[in-house]
């Protein structure tokens, strides 16, 4: 059905490069299965079966080397389209075993909560189609929207103030490797900038659904962002990577073939038009969709 | 019932999957919209309810507002050498399990009883890790990658310097102090004092 979207493509690359980067930075996810029983024992069995921990050593290890396998033939695009939705298992197995001795606190911030749930999407959307590619910059954009939204429930407004982030700063550097924690802290000008910039990247995060041209802007100011919260914070978000969903490849593709003058710009036949059955369907299938996705 | 939840949640999400993608061309339309508002649908409910139902999870960073008056407390984890010399854990030896999930098992996760018992084959896998240290491999995120490997989202310290001797003693500490009064010299709290949580048995 249709042609492939460069969106599509870039959508599978990034997944795929952070996935593989992410399975190669934690070799011993399989060795858990390994760990002496009186530390297995504590986990209860119904997070086992959630969690497809249910295998021994030896089957971790062909399942990890298998997700290794899948991550590099979709890279490369060469997978068959099932092993789209096995990734997206497989990650949701490997990125529990992170947590799960804690009854899985903060999944979230382990980076395969995104894979986990965007390559199913990418297999519904037979790996081509826009309207997947739109969905999976949604996952990512809720990410930060719901950090915002987090925030608002457990805070209030009042967290959008530089009193907020001066706390975080003070216990952050009591943690962990926080070399900027303390200089920042006494900074109240930037502080007062940095809730700002936060606030307008997660509140306003949903507009990137209406404007996907913002987002180089928006992956831009995150990922600096990101950067200082490492070095002010000790937090490392191995998900980052995956905020380059968020750049609006197709428009990128378009504005490109418009100035070779290819194909992107050869007017549709009368008998092209007389056979969409369906407009709407057909934006959400063959890549001229508007970002939105509400008809 | 929340493992049950969020298995369902997957397995329903997995379905939508492969329904859409064999969905006939009249049906495919209405099958996208409903595995879409299926899919945020059930974001925005772990979300608004803050009921995390992997992989469908809660967003939560820094959500809170901390005090840095009101007292804290940081877990330690410490070897102790045949000499009786302790010596920061590099709590890579425990990977996959991050040293922040390790402080939440061991301090809260288990009886008491439980916990004492559980720290022989803790300071097993440490000197597993010890063991790998000194024969120059790399350990936890680093082992295959090196300085290219992505962290553990909680930057932890990393000790490079590994004896040849086994340790013989694995002890957990709890440091109660008050950031702001502490926060940039949390080494002299230290010294001043601290609580022992948990430690090997003499022996093992």
């Amino acid at each position: 059905m249709g042609h492939r979207s460069r969106g599509a493509v870039v959508t599978r690359v990034i997944l795929a490069a952070h996935s593989l980067w992410l399975l190669l930075s934690r070799p011993d996810l399989p060795r858990l299965a390994d760990f002496p029983p009186e530390i297995l024992q504590t986990i209860p069995y119904s997070l086992k079966v959630r969690t497809l921990f249910l295998f021994g050593p030896s089957v971790e290890m062909l399942l990890y080397g298998g997700a290794l396998i899948v991550m590099m033939l979709l890279l490369v695009g060469r997978a068959p389209d099932w092993m789209v939705l096995a990734a997206g298992v497989l990650m949701m197995h490997f990125g529990a075993l992170e947590e799960i001795l804690a009854g899985m606190p903060h999944s979230y911030f382990g980076g395969f909560t995104i894979p986990a749930l965007a390559f199913p999407v990418l297999y519904a959307g037979r790996l081509k189609e826009k309207w997947a590619v739109v969905a999976i910059r949604g996952l990512v954009i809720s990410s930060y929207f719901f950090a915002g939204v987090a925030k608002l429930i457990y805070s209030g407004p009042r967290w959008f103030s530089a009193d907020t982030l001066y706390g975080w700063l003070v216990v952050r550097h009591s943690y962990a490797d926080a070399p900027l924690a303390l200089w920042l802290s006494e900074q109240t000008m930037l502080l007062w900038g940095a809730v700002l910039v936060i606030g307008v990247i997660e509140l306003g995060s949903p507009v990137l659904l209406f404007r996907p041209s913002l987002g180089s802007v928006f992956v831009l100011v995150a990922m600096s962002a990101h950067v200082v919260i490492r070095y002010a914070m000790g937090i490392f978000f191995p998900g980052v990577l995956l905020a380059l969903l968020l750049v609006d490849w197709d428009s990128f593709g378009h504005r490109r073939s418009k100035t070779e003058k290819g194909p992107a710009d050869v007017p549709e036949s009368a008998d092209q038009k007389r056979r969409k059955p369906d407009g709407l369907s057909t934006e959400l299938c063959h890549g001229q969709f508007n970002g939105t996705l509400s008809p | 019932m929340i493992d049950l939840a969020a298995t369902t949640l997957f397995l329903l999400f997995l379905l939508g999957s492969v329904g859409v993608r064999r969905a006939s061309s009249e049906t495919r339309l209405l099958a996208i919209r409903i595995f879409v508002i299926f899919l945020f649908g059930a974001l925005a409910f772990t979300n608004l309810t803050q009921i995390d139902l992997w992989p469908f999870t809660r967003f939560i960073p820094a959500s809170f507002r901390p005090n840095p008056d009101r007292e804290t407390s940081k877990i330690e984890f410490v070897v102790v050498d045949s000499k009786g010399r302790e010596r920061p854990l590099d709590m890579r030896v425990f990977s996959p399990v991050t040293p922040w999930v390790m402080e939440i098992w061991v301090v809260e996760k288990t009886s008491i009883r439980d916990q004492d018992a559980l720290m022989s084959p803790l300071l097993a896998l440490a000197n597993e890790g010890r063991e790998r240290l000194a024969r120059d491999e790399s350990i936890g995120p680093q082992r295959f990658l090196g300085d290219a490997a992505i962290p553990f989202w909680l930057l932890h310290g990393e000790f490079e310097e590994v004896s040849s001797e086994p340790w013989v003693g694995l002890r957990v500490y709890e440091t109660r102090f008050i950031p702001r009064e502490y926060g940039g010299r949390l080494e002299q709290r230290k010294i001043e004092g601290r609580n022992l949580l948990r430690e090997t048995k003499r022996g093992g």
